[in-house]
């Protein structure tokens, strides 16, 4: 079954049906009701009880000048706002009852909305691995200990930052910026992702502007949150000189008495180096190479068990792969992990037995501190070997990373007003401006429109074109060198100044001989003729075009030959060579776009020629799209990009061939 | 949970007919869905508010399925749009009237998920030779769309559309065509199906088939004479069924 991504109120409606998830539900509202942990009843819950009790611009500064716990609250002011509602309800019953109950389990309810609202985030982005999400991440037991058990509280910063980056991913700039400002003024440990969400943002945009957008929305929407308080006592004192920032610096090499080499941030600024070289990365290797990030740290520090929460998500989104050693590891590591933190971390009490706590020194261990030790160090080597598996299965399932090794180099060849212009901007747009360079064959003629030359030879003889210049060019920006060359202006029939080009994501090479010369079609990818249905006879006569343009057929994947007078009824033979695809497109173009198609020929060596005809509009292609090349979802412009009509089918083919050189890239890696 | 009412005696069938909206995939989820798309070009387009346009739309479905009746044409959008559109004083626009079908259909393809299991029950229908049909109320055209979409083409050996039997369910043409197809005596052939007035009484009161109602959220079991002879959540336990036949 084909599938794209649905919404979260869809999402949402099937998953109140799903017995794995009513289950883990139930579980969590038993624990919600009948465990109090420990840290929230001494800490957080008593701070925001103080806010409501006593308001003022700063809860912060009024809790600390009553003297009470400086580390009760380390958090920003959107931490405060997300457990306000449910907490001033559970106040109201309390104040109202005598009771002192209510205000923590609605404390404790704001933790389950932010665990749901992962659990949606996770299956409506992965929607393939819906059980296996549900087993590893909504039944986690690190999930269940550390928010439900311990009573940490960094689900709300993590689901902020989840809709942050699919909020990127989906090319709402503005939004996501402001969701990650309000996950950073909830948790500033949040910080830490910002670099790698940049060069996500650059990589998947190629546009400077865009990333300075990004990052002016994250400081407008951040100081709007915390400008007033980063000048408040209280807030500086309980939240910016929080001991955990201390961290950082825990593990250091010495050098000499007073000079040290801090570990943690050596380690992570070459992750983020290595990341800026991957060059390109896509949605499911942002989070594997947050994954490291977030490990670095749990590594490299003294880390509380609510910094592992961080990973839960991504550790559930890498065992739901189906991979039996990787599910074997995470077992063995939920084990240390929660045998660990049974016997040497706070806990929780039994909710109306106040002497009944379940703190946890279940056995008195503490004269054998080789144990806590011995279990530290399972849990830090567990955890070392699978951020690896993450990162090496992100890459490996990351068509982005085959694609950042080299450019895609596609070349355009066919008669004149054969539709090549219309066709290299369509697949342009399709890619966004800013990932494509275009090289058009016009820019190689030796000559101008007016040049006397042009008596004498036709625009279909190559050696009216330099086209070992255009080789050399091609060849110099795959490597990644930058050409200065000029261009022809169509309208004037001149050449302009030179310009300076650079390498691109893509490569587009459009023109009458892009197809000529063995050089040529080796550098390209995938290779397109087109030809016009309603000028082939014009074409035939002109000798230079049957002895130039026309044997390229020969060496295109794909010939388009299209009817192109009107763009709204489709009249469309397609050839592919090997077109091992041709059923799926068949399936899709007949079943979901409704459009009528024939099979003409299919030869021995599975070489296809078909005929499209009909009507279709662009969401219908963009749909056909994303179900049949979900791999390039991420790497085309769905709001705009797709086009209907013949176009529009022919981007469809195109992205279909595309998908099938970066399956055979990756397979060759 | 499987229940086998009235200690009925469940044989292996020599085929087994699904119903298609609510027994392979859950519809109003889709449905509602793909309104929304429909009201906010609507909203675009002809600048008449979603709720307006829903009401409309409400009163045009009505008016249709009244003047057609039990036909397939009585469930098509086109119609509906079309009469929705014409109900708001624009005449019959027929370019906008095809794109708000295609954006519903186009979205209610997006937003729709086979029942956990489907796939799987066919499979092992087919690995033991029981042959498979699929009675719709609907026209040819959406209904193949729908099936090609889920990646069932294969999967079924026949389809029986209200349009190709000129009625709806529980009308007996339909089943009758299906049997023909199938070439098989009906007490060998299991109807799967939601609805107790079409599926399972259309299928038991004058067939005599073994019938099976999926039941989910919304869906009660039916009784007296629409009763099922089973009733099933999830298609897992009609594979456990078949497997302990």
């Amino acid at each position: 079954m084909y599938q794209t991504s649905r919404t979260l109120g869809v999402t949402w409606s099937d998953l109140i049906r799903d017995r794995l998830f009513v289950a883990g539900l139930v579980i969590k509202l038993i624990l919600i009701f009948a465990f109090i942990p420990t840290i929230q009843t001494e800490w957080f819950v008593p701070f925001i009880v103080d806010a409501i009790e006593n308001p003022s611009f700063s809860p912060w500064s009024s809790f600390i000048s009553s003297d009470k716990d400086i580390l009760a609250f380390p958090y920003g002011p959107i931490m405060l706002l997300a457990h306000l509602p449910t907490t001033f309800l559970g106040w109201v019953i309390d104040s109202a009852t005598g009771a002192n109950y209510f205000s923590g389990l609605g404390f404790r309810l704001s933790l389950l909305g932010a665990d749901m609202l992962l659990l949606i985030l996770l299956l409506q982005q992965f929607e393939s691995r819906w059980r296996g999400l549900l087993i590893h991440y909504w039944l986690s037991p690190l999930v269940l200990l550390i928010t439900y058990w311990h009573g940490q509280t960094d689900l709300i910063p993590i689901v902020l930052f989840m809709t942050s980056i699919i909020l990127l991913k989906k090319n709402k700039l503005m939004l996501s910026g402001m969701i990650l400002a309000a996950s950073v003024a909830a948790k500033h440990s949040m910080l830490i992702t910002m670099p790698f969400i940049l060069i996500y943002s650059w990589f998947k945009r190629n546009n400077i502007k865009d990333v300075y957008r990004f990052v002016l929305y994250f400081l407008l929407v951040f100081l709007l949150f915390e400008g007033l308080f980063l000048f408040d006592y209280g807030f500086q004192q309980m939240v910016l000189s929080n001991r955990e920032a201390e961290k950082v610096f825990w593990l250091a090499i010495s050098m000499g008495d007073l000079l040290k080499v801090y570990i943690l941030p050596l380690v992570y600024l070459l992750l983020v180096y290595l990341t800026w070289r991957l060059r390109r990365i896509n949605f499911e290797l942002l989070l594997a190479t947050l994954g490291v990030a977030f490990s670095v740290l749990i590594l490299l520090t003294p880390a509380p068990p609510g910094w592992f929460l961080w990973l839960t998500p991504i550790l559930a989104l890498h065992y739901s792969r189906g991979n039996g050693n990787a599910v074997l590891l995470g077992s063995l590591f939920s084990l240390a992990f929660v045998m660990y933190h049974s016997i040497y971390s706070t806990g929780a009490k039994i909710a109306f037995f106040d002497n009944l706590s379940l703190s946890m020194n279940i056995i008195n261990l503490s004269d054998m501190p080789y144990i806590q030790s011995l279990l530290n160090t399972a849990i830090i080597g567990l955890v070392m070997v699978i951020t690896l598996q993450v990162f090496r299965d992100g890459i490996k399932g990351s068509d982005y990373y085959h694609l950042g090794k080299k450019p895609l180099v596609i070349g355009i060849s066919g008669a004149d007003n054969s539709g090549k212009l219309n066709f290299v901007e369509a697949l342009t747009g399709l890619f966004g401006k800013n990932k494509v360079l275009t090289i058009s064959g016009e820019n190689y003629f030796n000559w101008d429109k007016y040049s006397p030359m042009w008596q004498t030879i036709t625009t279909s003889n190559p050696r009216a074109s330099n086209i070992f210049l255009m080789i050399s060019d091609l060849r110099k920006i795959i490597s990644g060198e930058w050409i200065k060359r000029r261009g022809y202006n169509r309208d004037t029939g001149l050449f302009s100044t030179e310009k300076i080009h650079r390498g691109h994501q893509v490569i587009i090479v459009s023109g009458l001989h892009a197809l000529h010369t063995k050089q040529l079609i080796e550098i390209h990818d995938v290779k397109f003729f087109l030809s016009n249905k309603d000028d082939n006879q014009k074409s035939v006569n002109n000798v230079d075009f049957e002895k130039y343009i026309q044997p390229q057929q020969k060496s295109a994947d794909i010939i388009f030959e299209a009817q192109t007078k009107s763009n709204k009824n489709i009249d469309l033979t397609i050839r592919i060579r090997n077109g091992v695809y041709y059923q799926e497109l068949f399936r899709v173009l007949i079943g979901i776009c409704g459009l009528q198609m024939e099979v003409i020929e299919l030869d021995e060596y599975g070489n296809v020629e078909l005929i499209v005809q009909g009507d279709i509009q662009s969401g219908d292609i963009r749909l056909a799209a994303n179900v049949i090349t979900p791999n390039l979802s991420e790497f085309i412009d769905q709001e705009s990009g797709f086009h209907g009509g013949t176009i529009g089918v022919m981007q469809l083919v195109a992205l279909m061939e595309i998908d099938e050189v970066l399956k055979r890239r990756r397979a060759a890696a | 949970m499987l229940k086998i009412y009235q200690d009925k005696v469940i044989l292996k069938p020599k085929a087994v007919i699904f119903d298609t909206d609510n027994t392979l995939y859950l519809y109003e989820v889709a449905h509602r869905a793909a309104m929304k798309s429909v009201m906010k070009k609507a909203e675009n387009t002809l600048g008449i508010s979603s709720q307006d346009f829903q009401e409309v739309f409400d009163l045009s479905r009505k008016e249709i399925k009244l003047q057609l009746g039990n036909t397939a044409s009585s469930h098509s959008r086109l119609l509906y749009f079309q009469r929705a559109i014409e109900k708001l004083g624009m005449g019959t626009r027929i370019f906008l009237t095809l794109d708000l079908e295609q954006t519903y259909w186009r979205e209610f393809l997006v937003n729709t998920r086979l029942f956990p299991g489907v796939k799987e029950f066919l499979q092992q229908l087919k690995s033991i030779g029981i042959k498979t049909a699929n009675i719709t109320d609907l026209t040819a055209q959406i209904q193949f769309r729908k099936i090609v979409y889920f990646g069932l083409d294969e999967y079924f050996d026949y389809v029986v559309t209200s349009e190709e039997a000129g009625c709806d369910k529980p009308n007996i043409e339909p089943f009758k065509m299906a049997l023909n197809k199938l070439k098989t005596d009906p007490e060998d052939v299991w109807m799967i199906g939601d609805s107790p007035e079409n599926d399972i009484y259309g299928a038991k009161s004058n067939f005599k088939m073994t019938t099976l109602q999926k039941i989910h959220k919304g869906v009660k079991v039916g009784s007296n004479q629409f009763a099922p002879d089973v009733s099933f959540d999830h298609y897992s336990e009609l594979i456990s069924l078949i497997s302990d036949l």
